[in-house]
């Protein structure tokens, strides 16, 4: 049984393990294309988070943005290397030190507001 | 008796949370027009509400993205050289962000424009190095770089 899901095929989309027969993604329900079907296809399919992790350096928090696009040029090197076990880890650290960025922007937002209505009820 | 009418708000929340999920792009698009009207209706620059830069907030130095939100409203408002003045980094990677996003949208995974899954890890360190850099370069307040650090 695992050796049947250690041999299977990764979404073209989200990444996750699928069933090597699976046409349709049942973690996020995107079609299988019929490219990126093989183990060794040349079609870079390991998703690398580098438009978020633009987007999180630009406007939620510098220093984890630059951590998960160190990651994001790790994840096509290692593809394009034909380290598959290897890009994957990096894909997941680069989704992991996005969500880090995002959250701890979005924390210090909730705090900053937080403080001004309570600056704005004790001035009355 | 309170007990009997006690609203469960944990049960409340729960299925809000559920009911933003299940409708995840919806919930996107709601929240996406929900900030572009609190940005073109409000200046950062004039009101306490928009958050400050935590970066800056913390260091007292300027980071890649400080100014990008003063940005925004100007370009939502169509002033492309004020937007530019504020963030110029922000709007020059605004056209990519905005075709790899709706290519995204309209064409599926195979068929993205600016695909960053084909980029090669050079032009992704190139980047990174360029976002770097630009973040230095604006704190030196000499002439030059001056041009580069948030100005109306």
């Amino acid at each position: 049984m695992t050796e049947e899901i250690s041999t299977g095929k990764f979404c073209t989309e989200c990444g996750k393990q699928i069933h090597l027969k699976a046409e349709i993604c049942p973690h996020c329900g995107v079609r299988q294309s019929l490219l990126g079907a093989g183990a060794g296809s040349s079609v870079n399919t390991i998703p690398n988070y580098l438009v978020q992790a633009i987007l999180v350096t630009l406007f939620c928090c510098l220093p984890f943005g630059i951590v998960s696009i160190v990651y994001a040029a790790q994840v096509n090197g290692k593809e394009q290397a034909g380290d598959l076990t290897g890009a994957r880890q990096a894909s997941r650290l680069a989704k992991k030190w996005v969500w880090v960025g995002f959250l701890s922007g979005f924390v210090f937002m909730l705090l900053y507001l937080g403080i001004m209505v309570f600056a704005a009820v004790l001035g009355g | 008796m309170s007990h009997v009418t006690k609203i469960h708000f944990s049960a409340i929340w729960r299925s809000v949370c559920k009911c933003l999920l299940a409708r995840r792009s919806l919930t996107l698009i709601g929240v996406c027009l929900v900030a572009v009207g609190l940005l073109v209706f409000y200046s950062p620059a004039d009101s306490r509400w928009f958050p400050p830069c935590p970066f800056r907030a913390l260091t007292g130095v300027y980071c890649p993205g400080c100014g990008s939100t003063r940005a925004l409203r100007h370009l939502l408002h169509g002033r492309f050289v004020a937007a530019f003045g504020y963030n110029m980094m922000m709007v020059a990677s605004v056209p990519f962000l905005l075709v790899n996003l709706v290519s995204r949208l309209f064409f599926g995974p195979t068929r993205i424009l600016f695909d960053e899954k084909k980029l090669s890890p050079v032009a992704i360190f190139g980047i990174w190095f360029l976002i770097l850099l630009y973040g230095v370069l604006r704190n030196i307040p000499t002439y030059p770089f001056g041009f580069l650090a948030p100005h109306g």
